[in-house]
């Protein structure tokens, strides 16, 4: 469990705003961007092809 | 609501036949019943495909309030769908646009993919945290309307629950077959909107009817007289007219355009005119077609969005772009011959004492098929 105001949850808050951003433009980073969260249990993994 | 309108009179034989009362045309109850029971209960026409060409092309479509969006996902699909974010109901395409990968709410940023399905939920389980068990994507994807495209012309079922269109209109699929090949938009100059001071069915009703022709349209008539023009009826389905004398536009050095493939002789100086129920004019001619899709806006207006397509790209034939704006213009002053019929019987529909009118046995045929239909539509619904 992440704490309130530890660097881990201003980490998933910027890592989250980058992902939005490069779904939004189809950017490759979206993938790396993806892994991370959902290895921090904060996002679902892309569909395959997505 | 609104069912005190009697349509018995309406649904008998055309020789004893009245047409629709007044309030079909000036009450905006009546507007709203027929758009509930009439445009989304069936097939209507709501926009073009060509105006998404790519994938990721969107386009915006207030269709009777509601808001729609068509979008062209990567597979080259296109899809319509309600243009309301599942979270809090924002509108999530404001105007036409090119996405790149996914639509974001501009609300709370939820993304959703090309094909409708919810892709992210930004911080929706807490600052950073963006999956909830209780936020299933699965089910949140974006409503998809049913649609069909025939003729480049986008077809909506609002109501989900028609038959397939390809079932619904199988016989002028059928009927048209010959013409059912790459139909090519003319570019910007094959393009126009008549914005008309009339409720949308009056629109339908001068279209299909070659009556008026010798009166409204004179230079029509110095080649193509009424009687060389057949009625089209398919109860239940469209009407029209057709002429036995279609003559190509020609330019100043005797061009034409271009064919349609493998047309059979019947199209050489045959052309067809017809009113696809409820809001959609096509035009099937051996050299180019168009589609005039009518927009109801409100009671007693309607924009008519009309464009033109050829046989060959015009990329391909740039010799043929006076000729192309020639077309457009001849078409759009016959369009505009029309204009004052139907913002007069608009009009003329204020008389109190107008009992819907007397149809012409041999000339109203096709107005008054048009007429059965709605009046069929709204029985049905209300029961
Ligand atoms: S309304 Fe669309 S994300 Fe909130
Ligand atoms: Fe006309």
């Amino acid at each position: 469990m992440v704490q309130a105001g530890s660097d881990s949850e201003a980490e998933c808050f910027y890592l989250t705003h980058a992902y939005v951003f490069a779904l939004q433009v189809d950017a490759t980073e979206r993938i790396e961007l993806n892994a991370r969260l959902v290895a921090l249990g904060r996002e679902a993994p892309l569909p395959d092809g997505a | 609501m609104g069912a005190h309108t009697d349509l018995d009179a309406v649904m008998t034989p055309v020789a004893t036949a009245r047409g629709l009362p007044n309030e079909h045309y000036v009450s905006d109850q009546m507007f709203v019943e027929e758009r509930n029971a009439v445009l989304f209960k069936s097939w209507s026409g709501i926009g073009f495909a060509k105006d998404v060409p790519e994938p990721g092309d969107a386009k915006p479509i207030d269709f009777l309030g509601m808001p729609l969006v068509m979008i062209r996902d990567k597979t080259g699909e296109l899809g319509v769908f309600q243009n309301t974010c599942r979270h809090r109901g924002m509108i999530l395409i404001d105007k036409a646009k090119k996405i790149e990968g996914a639509i974001r709410c501009p609300y709370h940023s939820w993304c959703y993919a090309l094909n409708g399905d919810l892709r992210a939920t930004p911080h929706v389980g807490g600052p950073g945290n963006n999956i909830h068990e209780d936020i299933k994507r699965d089910e949140l994807g974006l409503i998809r309307i049913r649609s069909f495209v025939w003729r480049d012309v986008v077809f909506v079922n609002i109501s989900g629950n028609a038959p397939e269109f390809t079932e619904v209109h199988a016989d002028l699929i059928a009927r048209w077959s010959e013409h059912d090949q790459p139909l090519y938009h003319g570019g910007p100059g094959s393009s126009f909107k008549l914005p008309v001071k009339t409720n949308w069915k009056l629109a339908v009703e001068n279209y299909c009817e070659s009556y008026h022709l010798p009166w409204i349209h004179p230079g029509l008539n110095s080649y193509s007289r009424l009687e060389d023009h057949y009625h089209i009826e398919k109860q239940g389905e469209y009407s029209g007219q057709g002429t036995l004398v279609y003559r190509q536009l020609t330019g100043e050095g005797g061009e034409v355009f271009p064919d349609f493939r493998g047309l059979s002789d019947k199209w050489d100086e045959g052309a067809e005119y017809i009113s696809l129920f409820p809001n959609v004019l096509f035009a099937a001619q051996r050299d180019h077609a168009y589609a005039i899709l009518l927009e109801p806006v409100s009671t007693c207006e309607t924009i008519e969005h009309v464009e033109i397509y050829y046989a060959s790209p015009p990329e391909e034939t740039p010799d043929l772009e006076a000729l192309r704006d020639k077309n457009t213009r001849q078409w759009r002053e016959i369009f505009e011959e029309d204009i004052f019929v139907v913002e007069g019987m608009q009009k003329g529909r204020h008389g109190a004492m107008f009992d819907g009118g007397k149809f012409s046995p041999a000339m109203d045929g096709p107005t008054h098929l048009f007429h059965h239909w709605v009046a069929s539509k709204l029985a049905e619904a209300r029961g």
